[in-house]
């Protein structure tokens, strides 16, 4: 008995793009790299003419750029994930096997919940190392480019900019973690349209205070929630206050599922 | 006798509609109950509240605990069966026994396996390449594994062929049931199980109408096959129900000594089909 491994597994079955898109995107930057690597060469660049930080400011920018690309089809198919995750079960009504067997609710739902904000996307942050690490062993293979590479690695700055890199991703994934829940909960109240139901009500709700208060506080505020702020700021309260917002939509989240496919 | 079911004053609405009206059985350990009515009697609510798959009003005891807050371990004792295709089509043979052998700490994989053997599903299937009969075999694969107490079917085979229904229905009888397990099953096709059952349950617009083990039900009820000069005579018993059959007259009585009955022609006991169709109608002449 297994439980938690098991449930993770089981939804890796049914939802296999989390991770063969971010895998996908991973081997095409590897491929572009491998053609693109061949037609320039470093080291023929004469270091006279090279900008003094050229290649202190190459290794975190292909780190970056290689990062955002991954993360950002992660991000993705994280998304629609957790908005099918609770609704999928009761479209081909296959909610009546999974509650036929002794998992409770809180475990069926921690699970999802789990996999979508925090083990697949370290599972995509370690795709994006492995891709960089890639890239860079073929620019050392094609180009023997060893003295390039010992002077942008040299004093443990690629450990630091994957350390950098990690911090903001556990930073975004604890800003994301109501919306993460919020998607959850349209999942389970879904009726049809997963995305219509995830995105009317705010919209909605915002349209109408414009309307009839003629603020914009609503709107600003999930705009605000939406973009990547308060990432760079461990002091910012609104980061960790999601926190408690996230836990109490996902205890909702476990209640609707109790009775979920009662009609 | 354990009562495996027990429920006192079961009551569901659904929107103003009574699905369950005030209804109390119990089901004791070792039968195969037929939980049997029309469509919207009331049968899968009875099922859903006993799986704490919906909320009720009432006293419900499921192997001694309350399925509405203890839900999470009844199912470890319980197994259910839905209706045909719960399934999900992308789940592959040898996953969906992996999860069971995750999650259930009652399940025992060999079991499964050995009779998955007996049939052709390949383990590397997945289900939607199975045929309909195919998945309900699956499915009763991984319950007969299930070191279950009891076990619920709501209209197990429905949609299925004559042959994989019969299957089904001999494997639960050969493999699965003995005296320590019991079997709840609901179904249109009363026919068919029949012979399997030993209690019958009629429910009718949320009530239960008759709730009889099947071998009482040749003392309480009996069918006259009645020529037609002797209708007359026969109908002044007071039958509750009667049908034509072949050009003769089949009444049904209940409670009439044998002794008078015999005079009128051919007696025998209702089916199950019989007696849940008369009783059925007379329900409805009640209520008109």
């Amino acid at each position: 008995m297994k439980v938690w491994p098991t449930l993770i597994r089981r939804e890796l079955w049914e939802n296999r793009s989390l991770w063969i898109a971010p895998t996908a995107v991973a081997a095409l930057i590897i491929g572009a790299a491998a053609l693109s690597l061949g037609s320039i060469n470093f080291n023929a660049i004469p270091v006279a003419t090279r900008a003094p930080n050229f290649s202190r400011g190459m290794l975190p920018a292909s780190v970056w750029g290689i990062a955002t690309v991954i993360m950002l089809v992660g991000a993705i198919a994280v998304m629609s994930y957790l908005l099918d995750c609770l609704y999928a079960e009761r479209r081909d009504r296959s909610i009546l096997f999974w509650k036929s067997l002794p998992v409770s609710d809180g475990y069926t739902v921690l699970a999802k919940f789990a996999l979508g904000l925090v083990i697949a996307p370290l599972f995509v942050y370690l795709l994006a190392v492995a891709t960089h690490l890639v890239c860079s062993a073929m620019l050392l293979l094609r180009q023997g480019g060893f003295e390039f590479l010992s002077r942008t690695w040299g004093n443990g700055i690629w450990f630091s900019i994957q350390g950098d890199l990690l911090g903001r991703l556990v930073l975004s994934l604890i800003w994301y973690a109501p919306l993460a829940a919020y998607l959850m909960l349209a999942s389970v109240l879904s009726r049809r349209a997963t995305m219509l139901t995830a995105v009317l009500p705010p919209l909605v709700l915002a349209l109408a205070e414009r309307l009839v208060l003629d603020t914009t506080y609503l709107g600003a505020f999930l705009l605000h929630r939406l973009a990547p702020a308060g990432l760079s700021d461990v002091t910012e309260p609104q980061l960790w206050l999601g926190l408690p917002v996230a836990a109490a939509l996902l205890f909702l989240v476990v209640r609707l599922r109790r009775y979920r496919d009662d009609t | 006798m354990t009562a495996i079911i027990s429920a006192t004053g079961l009551s569901k609405a659904y929107r103003g509609r009574k699905a369950l009206d005030n209804v109390s059985f119990s089901v004791a350990a070792g039968r195969i109950v037929g939980l049997i009515g029309r469509n919207g009697a009331g049968k899968t609510t009875a099922l859903k509240a006993i799986l704490g798959l919906t909320a009720f009003q009432g006293e419900l005891r499921v192997l001694g605990k309350d399925p509405a807050t203890e839900r999470d371990e009844l199912m470890r004792e319980v197994s259910f069966i839905a209706d045909t295709a719960v399934l999900p089509k992308w789940l592959r043979v040898r996953n969906a026994l992996d999860y069971m052998q995750g999650v259930h700490p009652n399940f025992v994989r060999a079991r499964a396996e050995e009779f998955l053997r007996t049939t052709e599903i390949r383990m590397d299937s997945r289900v939607r390449e199975l045929s309909k009969g195919m998945v309900t075999q699956l499915h009763l694969a991984l319950v007969l594994a299930i070191r279950a107490r009891l076990l619920v079917l709501d209209e197990p085979t429905l949609g299925l062929d004559l042959l994989y229904r019969r299957k089904f229905y001999d494997t639960l009888l050969n493999d699965y049931m003995d005296e320590e397990r019991t079997i709840l099953v609901t179904t249109h096709q009363v026919e068919e199980i029949e012979n399997l059952l030993t209690d019958v349950l009629f429910i009718e617009q949320g009530h239960i109408v008759l709730d009889t083990p099947v071998e009482d039900i040749g003392q309480r009820y009996s069918q006259v096959l009645v020529h037609p000069d002797q209708l007359a005579a026969a109908r002044a018993l007071k039958p509750f129900h009667e049908r034509s059959l072949f050009g003769r007259t089949l009444l049904f009585f209940e409670n009439q000594p044998a002794a008078q009955l015999e005079a009128l022609g051919e007696v025998g006991t209702p089916t199950i089909a019989d007696l849940f169709v008369a009783r059925m109608q007379q329900t409805q002449q009640e209520a008109a």
